[in-house]
């Protein structure tokens, strides 16, 4: 690409010191995000995806180690003081989170919190202003009645409401990145379309970058332009999506793809997970991290960790794996549909 | 209730139910201003009817706001339900005291939808799981043993246990809320979302975990979950539901294959694939209008404002559910036949559906 990235992350490591040990969240993960384009991270649950995008939000607890860079529209976000922060966090970047309740604040009305997102990046906008704004952008996100639901508190909307109520506060100041951590996980698919429409228009609307991170990959086969698989902390594979979905080259983004149940083939049988357990944060196996489970492992897989390496030259594929160039030709299509 | 009765509950099969729900009804208050006056009332479950068998899986879909979680909570009387029975294995819960509801609650369990939530930050993972456990009455390193074998068949590793809620992933979190839920032996569990915030592989997982346990352990399953494929692999049956009530119940293969309301026509239209390219072909039927207030709802059929086949008589009669084939039922004046699509009647009917699709946009056909 040649335009030059808004966000470039180099390197990135981070640990958690617990009772138990130093926890290996994030291992090395460098990458590009460049305007307007939608990134999306995938990948096993508890391979790193949150608390890299935690970390470009700086919003990590002290007891995390976090090394490397992370430059954004020129800046260096680690070495910028908490104020410099604060005015980059929903302003410049803002974060859809994974979990609604730890955006939302129980004991003031969605309206409130909304408004005060507004006004604290912008005081100059009067109260009434910002209420009317609340009320707007929760109608852009599909709640019904917004007049009225404004008034409610959180836990008064139901689980999928609270996530769009939050989407909302993301979009309210047309941030040049917005970060979604599972956005959709609540959201039926009706509402779904509907709320990918929204956060698609705002981006179109303002140029802003996505970066998704979601396990479903339905959703990222229809939004994303390029997708980053992670396993154990690191980059795994990443590609176009279509290269991803059609030719990939590594034996985990195969797993997952096979894992995936299809709605349209009538299903006994049983699902095909990857078999085995994901590797533990604290004792990272040496070499491949994933060749416990890998069933194209051999003895070079124990004694090297593969590097992440480009299969073509622009290096727009690239794959961690001893023998990504031979591994048998996958492609996830749904062939049911087809047939 | 006589055994005819009990036989017209939607999803009833003959074999003696686990559950037997007949007209649930849940209102929350609406308040507003600064005295919080009362405004009005959320119809959130809105005289819900149906029979779950022994060791069968009923899958609840709907949009976000139609009533799922509510349903589930208020089955467990976690929600006190605002008028309507609920008969398990014969017993009233809705009447039960609090101490036999107790008793009960070993047998009924739920896995919420919001693992973070639903998890005590202070205590430990293994206490979290063991605890229902000890006030059940297993002693404390029994209960511990149980919960470590518990995390390893969610595939946690058991050196999980002495971690922390907040030192958990998003979808850890979620298989501890299914480990703590199967603790006690339940005979029935209400799964809200619980594999939502899991990655595929791990989904497929503890999906044959759940069909493992149900098999082992002759578990009833409630599955709420808004993945349609999920909801297809795991189910035996599936519930739509839309603004409080269940507008069509069939088994799986014959929902997904031949239903007959038009919503569930168009959010199976509305399904993601996980193809690039099928997914950016692919089209949407799109649905007129907003999703009407739940304090609110339309007269007649509760869709008739969305609805592309509506006439005039929908906005006025309320349509039943009713076993429109065999053992299949739908709420719909004008449900679609076995081989019908909703594309096809529109056109039948000389009106027009708007279809999305992401290369070519919005069209109208
Ligand atoms: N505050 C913390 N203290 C200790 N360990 C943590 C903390 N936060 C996260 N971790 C660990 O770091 C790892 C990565 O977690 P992260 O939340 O980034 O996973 P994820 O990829 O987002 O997973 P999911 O898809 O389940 O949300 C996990 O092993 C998790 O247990
Ligand atoms: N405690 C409460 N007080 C007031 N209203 C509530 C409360 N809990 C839920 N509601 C309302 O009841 C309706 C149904 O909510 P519920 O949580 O059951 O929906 P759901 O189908 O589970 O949705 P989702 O898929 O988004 O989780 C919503 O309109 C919601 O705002
Ligand atoms: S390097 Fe070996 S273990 Fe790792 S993914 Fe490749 S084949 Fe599997
Ligand atoms: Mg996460
Ligand atoms: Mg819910």
């Amino acid at each position: 690409m040649t335009t030059e990235p808004l966000l470039s992350v180099r390197d990135l490591t981070v640990s958690f010191d617990t009772d138990d040990g130093l926890v290996q969240a994030v291992n090395g993960v460098s990458f590009d995000v460049h305007p307007g384009e939608t990134l999306a991270v995938v990948g096993e649950s508890g391979s790193g995806k949150s608390v890299t995008a935690m970390a470009t939000m700086r919003l990590l607890p002290r007891s995390a180690r976090i090394s490397g860079s992370i430059t954004f529209d020129g800046r260096d976000l680690l070495s910028l003081s908490d104020r410099e922060m604060r005015r980059i966090q929903g302003e410049d970047i803002a974060m859809i989170f994974q979990d609604p309740m730890t955006a939302l604040n129980p004991v003031f009305t969605v309206g409130n919190q909304l408004a005060e997102a507004i006004r604290i990046h912008h005081p100059d906008v009067s109260k009434k202003a910002a209420s009317e704004r609340s009320i707007e952008l929760l109608e852009i996100v599909g709640i019904p009645e917004p007049r009225i639901r404004v008034e409610n508190y959180p836990h008064e909307f139901s689980g999928g409401m609270r996530q769009r109520a939050m989407i909302a506060m993301a979009i309210a100041n047309q941030p040049k990145l917005l970060i979604a951590d599972e956005p959709t996980t609540a959201l039926d698919v009706t509402i779904q379309a509907q709320v990918i429409e929204v956060m698609r228009k705002a981006q179109e609307a303002t140029g802003a970058a996505m970066i998704l991170i979601t396990h479903d990959l339905g959703l990222v086969a229809g939004v994303a332009e390029r997708v980053q698989v992670m396993y154990g902390g690191r980059l795994f594979e990443t590609g176009d999506t279509g290269t991803i979905y059609y030719r990939s080259r590594n034996p985990y983004t195969q797993g997952l793809m096979r894992s995936i149940p299809t709605f349209a083939k009538r299903t006994d049988e049983r699902l095909s997970p990857i078999p085995g357990s994901p590797p533990s944060a604290i004792n990272l196996p040496a070499g491949c991290s994933f060749r416990p489970r890998c069933e194209f492992a051999e003895a070079i897989c124990r004694d090297e960790e593969p590097a992440l390496r480009p299969l073509d030259p622009a290096g727009a594929h690239q794959s961690r794996c001893h023998f990504a160039e031979e591994l048998p030709d996958f492609s996830q299509r749904t062939a049911e549909v087809a047939g | 209730m006589t055994a005819t009765e009990r036989d017209t509950l939607p999803g009833a099969t003959g074999a003696p139910p686990v559950l037997e729900v007949t007209d649930l009804v849940k209102y929350y208050p609406i308040r507003a201003g600064i005295m919080r006056k009362q405004v009005g009332s959320v119809h959130a479950v809105d005289g819900v009817s149906f029979a779950l068998g022994a060791t069968e899986t009923l899958g609840i879909v709907g949009e976000s706001g139609c009533g799922k979680t509510t349903l589930g909570r208020t089955l467990l009387r976690l929600v006190e339900p605002t008028s309507g029975q609920v008969l398990f294995n014969g017993e009233d819960v809705v009447g039960a005291s609090s101490s036999r509801m107790r008793e009960l609650r070993q047998d009924m369990q739920m896995v919420f939808q919001d693992p973070f939530a639903s998890l005590n930050p202070r205590m430990p993972v293994q206490d979290i799981i063991s605890e229902p456990l000890q006030i059940h009455g297993t002693d404390k390193k029994e209960a511990r043993i149980k919960a470590r074998a518990l995390l390893d068949a969610v595939g946690l590793s058991p050196e999980h246990g002495n971690r922390y809620p907040h030192e958990f992933s998003g979808g850890q979190r979620q298989r501890i809320g299914i480990a703590r839920s199967l603790a006690v032996n339940p005979e029935l569990v209400v799964l809200d979302e619980p594999v939502s915030a899991l990655d595929v592989s791990v989904q497929a997982q503890v999906l044959n975990l759940l069909e493992d346990l149900q098999e082992e352990f002759q578990l009833s399953y409630l599955f709420i979950a808004h993945d349609l494929s999920v909801v297809r692999h795991i189910s035996d049956r599936v519930a739509v539901m839309y603004l409080g009530q269940i507008v069509e119940l069939a088994d799986r293969d014959e929902l997904y294959e031949a239903p007959a309301h038009p919503y569930t026509h168009s959010l199976l239209s509305a399904v993601p694939v996980a193809d690039p390219e099928m997914e950016r072909s692919r089209e949407r039927i799109i649905l007129e209008g907003d999703l009407p207030s739940p304090a609110n709802p339309p007269t007649g059929c509760r869709f008739h404002t969305r609805c592309p086949i509506a006439q005039d008589n929908c906005v006025t009669d309320v349509p039943p559910l009713a076993e429109v084939r065999p053992g299949h039922w739908a709420s719909c004046h004008y449900a679609l036949g076995p081989d019908e699509t909703l594309v096809q009647r529109v056109k039948d009917l000389g009106r027009e559906v708007h279809i999305a699709n992401s290369d070519t946009g919005v069209t109208t056909a």
